[in-house]
């Protein structure tokens, strides 16, 4: 992640159309916005059409990003709501013509994936929104928990308790003998 | 800490570096070139030059038609009737070339007999 200060340099940049400082800043919170549009939507390939389509909305409307050194924030609340938008579509296009399953589905039904991949996804869905989007922002967006913090307007403690509940769930889940999606 | 990370390189999407880079790219190109998105200085006056041409093209047109036409060519003295000068006329009648009356020569220049 970009420090506040070169954020708010590409964020000026790219309010003069400067297409370099948008190719900075989607380098630099592109995946930030899919981890969070992930923990929403639950599928990858639809988190990153979601991310893409937020991080556009959000350089079409710069002008409206008052404090450029908290872009960061900024984006991941347009992240958030694109991705809600788009699941309450998806719960509409995706009317179940049987009887729904009596499983949560906190995800919105994420896809089965094979292998690791679809694990690590089913694995995921077991989480709430929020442990999932601190869990993949602090082990795969290496942010640190102060960062976490000040950008969802959240305690640092409340942060670590996140994502110990978070790791605890995950593990379980991928250890080598845990039940499978597949019944093996 | 870093031992206790969860592995999401299985799902991460810029695992494959080459199509993270060309998404990149493609976002930057489509942001640069969205409808009302601000362009750079140099792109407004590139984008502004041909607008501008054509502007003026069309108000020097607009001039050249509402201009009156052109009247006809003022008259001109026919070139093998030249108006004697008065001067040169005394003077060759002073010279002997006295084939008229002095009173003749004068009412010839407008000078009549009454101004004397």
């Amino acid at each position: 992640m970009l420090d506040p200060d070169a954020t708010a340099v590409l964020v000026g940049r790219a309010k003069r159309g400067d297409r370099d400082a948008f190719a900075g800043l989607a380098r630099a919170y592109l995946r930030a916005s899919w981890a969070v549009a992930l923990a929403v939507v639950g599928r990858p390939a639809d988190a990153e059409d979601v991310a893409q389509d937020a991080l556009l909305a959000a350089f079409a409307k710069l002008d409206t990003c008052r404090e450029p050194r908290r872009f960061a924030a900024w984006l991941l609340q347009i992240v958030r709501n694109r991705a809600r938008s788009w699941l309450d579509q998806r719960r509409l296009r995706d009317v179940p013509a049987v009887e729904p399953s009596p499983l949560p589905d906190p995800a919105g039904s994420p896809a089965v994936e094979p292998g690791v991949r679809g694990r690590l996804v089913a694995a995921l869905a077991l989480l709430t929104p929020m442990q999932r989007e601190i869990v993949l922002l602090h082990d795969l967006e290496e942010w640190t928990h102060a960062e976490i913090a000040g950008w969802l307007s959240i305690s640092e403690v409340m942060s670590r308790q996140h994502l110990f509940q978070a790791r605890r769930v995950l593990r379980e889940r991928l250890a080598p003998d845990a039940p499978r999606e597949d019944g093996r | 800490m870093n031992d206790d990370r969860i592995d999401f390189s299985p799902i991460d999407p810029s695992r494959d570096r080459e199509r993270w880079k060309r998404t990149i790219e493609s976002i930057a190109a489509r942001a640069a070139a969205a409808p009302g998105a601000p362009r750079p200085l140099s792109a407004q006056l590139a984008a502004w030059t041909g607008p501008a041409l054509a502007l003026a093209a069309g108000v020097a047109l607009l001039v050249w038609l509402a201009a009156p036409p052109a009247g006809p060519p003022a008259p001109q003295p026919a070139p093998d009737a030249p108006r004697e000068d008065p001067a040169f006329a005394l003077q060759r009648w002073a010279l002997g070339e006295r084939t008229r009356s002095l009173w003749d020569e004068l009412a010839k220049l407008g000078v009549g007999h009454e101004q004397f």
